[in-house]
């Protein structure tokens, strides 16, 4: 079992829900989830929570401290909901054995209701474990709409596209002038849609969906780098840019901020899009008053049946944070499980070097990024290059190469000279 | 997405909060508007007490108020309200969210931490609230920077004998109460004072309370046996 997936639905009662390991629902336990109780640390979930969410001038200033808070929150999440059920707390042991036992990271699937969606699910943490462990930092966190059925998709093929947008607009500001530069991995063929208006967003997404068969062309990722609005309406808002007034030789392009719903129309347009990264402000937020399917996230995944992962932000995001997980997933993607190659980006945010400047806090908003997945597996691209070489060939026996002739079956002698043992294996690994 | 460096909420394009006041209104150099005439002559009559008594009463209604209807209130009302702070002598508890604040920065344990912490919050708040001001000329590290140090050179100014080189003898009970609430909040009654003064636009309770506990912090007397121009910095 390479995740462990664990399903939990609402009950009647407000703060009760029931649990199972099993996608069937053949056994259940009920569980409490309060965010009043008392935490580890004397105060109530919620207070904490408040906290942790604060970017005001009450904020949490410094990643130690922030750890204080966040594993308590995480440590209260894990007895309420892994604690609170006496199968779980078995299936999640004899799961975390065999994760130790076998060198592999701890990879968990949570299918949430909705009313679950605003609690940081990504700083779960087993009190057992060391302080400043987190299964978001050092395996994963996957979480799963329960309205939504799990669906298979093929693998795409590498190179994959990557259609970009940078939204920077002049009377919004997040940086001075930039250059935009593409993720360092040949898999990736990445082009960006300028300038960032709606319109040409639509135009290039659409176009290239229907018109092309060619993954070199056809996008396979989409990302937004911009600002993200939750608007008086509760409506999640991806914020573009449009013509502003001429002003002397220049015009400036101004914001232009469109709701979820009409980004997500172009989004079900693109049968082949699989992943949508949105590293904009909430745009994956779910407070209690806003219904996740008028977020960006909520809004993309429950309205396409071919997307099968969301990446956004479940607060603010810093913007040098989200630039270096951009970077760093996109690195990873073609490599590492999707989930896998965003925990590597959490630690490289929550490693940020807080002296330089503007990155101060950049380094406290490694648990923001939240994955949203349809898919039942987190391999984007087909990754046969990494497995073949981590496997040695069938029709080899092992002990071969621990020291007996494969031909033969015998022996290696120890006083054999180096082009020896080189003939040797080349003749193991040759096609026969 | 923040602004660079600055993780607090987008940029707001919502209206200044207060347009009319953001500078400095004592070397009134421009012939006042009518608005600002009238809204001096109530502060001055606050001085008796059955004035200042319906003054604070409106403000705290006001207050309450403020925050849900802001936006369709008469733009006169709320500036006339907010000059009226300077001049009126509002306390400390009338600003809104005072208590709060300080509810949120006992619950969350600031009280605890060290004064360059403090200080770090209150250019937060500061940057917060100059954020939302249209920047002019100057971006908002510049206003910033500005109006700290303007803060701390008046708050020297007005709690420090800079000849005895410790604090006036009229303020000596602000250190009875030490880091207490009632501690914070009688320092925060002059600093108040002093913000509106600079800028009455800053007048929020977060920069407030913080600019009171970093006082409390670095000890009263010993910052003002500090040099102006050093206890400024």
């Amino acid at each position: 079992m390479e995740i462990l997936h664990l399903y939990l639905r609402p009950t009647s009662a407000s703060k009760t829900f029931e649990i199972t390991d099993d996608p069937r629902w053949r056994s259940y336990d009920q569980i409490t989830v309060d965010i009043d109780q008392a935490s580890p640390l004397s105060r109530p979930l919620k207070s904490l929570i408040q906290q942790l969410h604060d970017r005001g001038s009450e904020r949490l200033m410094r990643v130690p401290d922030q750890t204080q808070i966040a594993a308590a929150i995480g440590e209260t999440l894990f007895s309420n909901v892994i604690g609170g059920s006496k199968e779980i707390s078995k299936s999640f042991d004899a799961y975390h054995d065999q994760c130790i036992s076998q060198h592999r990271q701890i990879r968990l699937a949570l299918h949430l209701p909705d009313s679950l969606y605003y609690l940081p699910w990504e700083l779960l943490r087993d009190p057992r474990d060391p302080p400043g462990n987190f299964f978001a930092l050092n395996g994963s966190i996957i979480r799963y709409d329960v309205t939504i059925p799990e669906k298979d998709f093929e693998p795409a093929e590498v190179p994959f596209k990557l259609w970009f947008i940078f939204s920077n607009p002049w009377n919004r500001p997040f940086t001075g002038d930039a250059e935009i530069l593409p993720p360092p991995h040949e898999d990736i063929i990445f082009d960006q849609i300028m300038p960032a208006t709606f319109e040409r967003f639509q135009e290039t997404i659409r176009k290239f969906s229907y018109l092309t068969s060619k993954s070199q062309v056809r996008p396979l990722a989409f990302a937004f780098f911009g600002h993200g609005d939750v608007d008086d309406h509760k409506i999640g808002q991806l914020v573009f840019v449009k013509k502003g007034d001429r002003k002397g030789i220049t015009r400036p392009w101004i914001s232009d901020a469109r709701p979820s719903y009409a980004i997500n129309d172009t989004i079900v347009a693109c049968p082949h899009l699989r992943l949508a990264f949105l590293c904009a402000c909430e745009s994956a937020w779910a407070g209690t008053t806003i219904a996740f399917e008028n977020t960006i996230a909520g809004n993309l995944l429950r309205g396409s049946a071919s997307l099968g992962y969301v990446i956004g932000a479940q607060t603010p995001i810093d913007r040098f944070a989200a630039d270096i997980l951009l970077e760093r997933i996109l690195t990873r993607l073609p490599t590492t499980p999707l989930d896998l190659a965003i925990s590597d980006a959490r630690a490289a945010v929550r490693g940020m070097n807080y002296s330089e400047p503007g990155q101060q806090y950049s380094g406290l908003d490694w648990w923001v990024p939240v994955l949203y997945a349809r898919a039942a597996g987190f391999d984007l691209v087909a990754r046969a290059d990494i497995q073949s070489a981590l496997q040695p060939p069938p029709h080899v026996p092992h002990r071969a190469v621990l020291g007996m002739d494969a031909t033969s079956g015998e022996p290696v002698s120890p006083t054999a000279t180096i082009s020896d043992v080189m003939r040797r294996l080349t003749a193991l690994v040759a096609p026969k | 997405m923040d602004g660079s460096g600055y993780a607090g909420p987008d940029p707001p394009t919502a209206p200044l909060s207060v347009p009319a006041l953001n500078d400095d209104p004592s070397p009134n150099v421009l012939p006042s508007p009518v608005w600002y005439v009238l809204a001096r002559v109530w502060g001055s009559l606050s001085a008796t007490n059955d004035a200042c008594k319906l003054h604070r009463r409106l403000y705290t209604i006001y207050a309450r108020s403020a925050n849900v209807v802001v936006s369709r209130r008469p733009q006169l009302l709320f500036a006339a309200l907010r000059v009226n702070q300077i001049w009126g002598e509002i306390m400390p508890q009338d600003i809104p969210g005072l208590h709060a604040t300080l509810e949120k920065v006992e619950q969350f344990g600031i009280v605890q931490e060290d004064a360059s912490k403090i200080s770090e919050r209150l250019e937060l708040a500061v940057v917060d609230v100059a954020s939302r001001q249209a920047a002019g000329d100057l971006g908002v590290k510049d206003a910033v920077n500005g109006f700290l140090k303007r803060l701390k050179t008046a708050l020297h100014q007005e709690l420090c004998d800079s000849e005895k080189k410790a604090l006036k003898a009229q303020y000596n009970s602000l250190l009875d109460k030490g880091m207490t609430t009632d501690g914070i909040q009688a320092v925060a009654a002059v600093v108040s004072k002093i913000v509106a003064a600079i800028n009455p636009a800053y007048l929020v309770s977060s920069i407030v309370v913080y600019a009171s506990i970093w006082l409390l912090k670095l000890g009263l007397n010993h910052w003002c046996s500090l040099p102006n121009n050093a206890a400024a910095e």
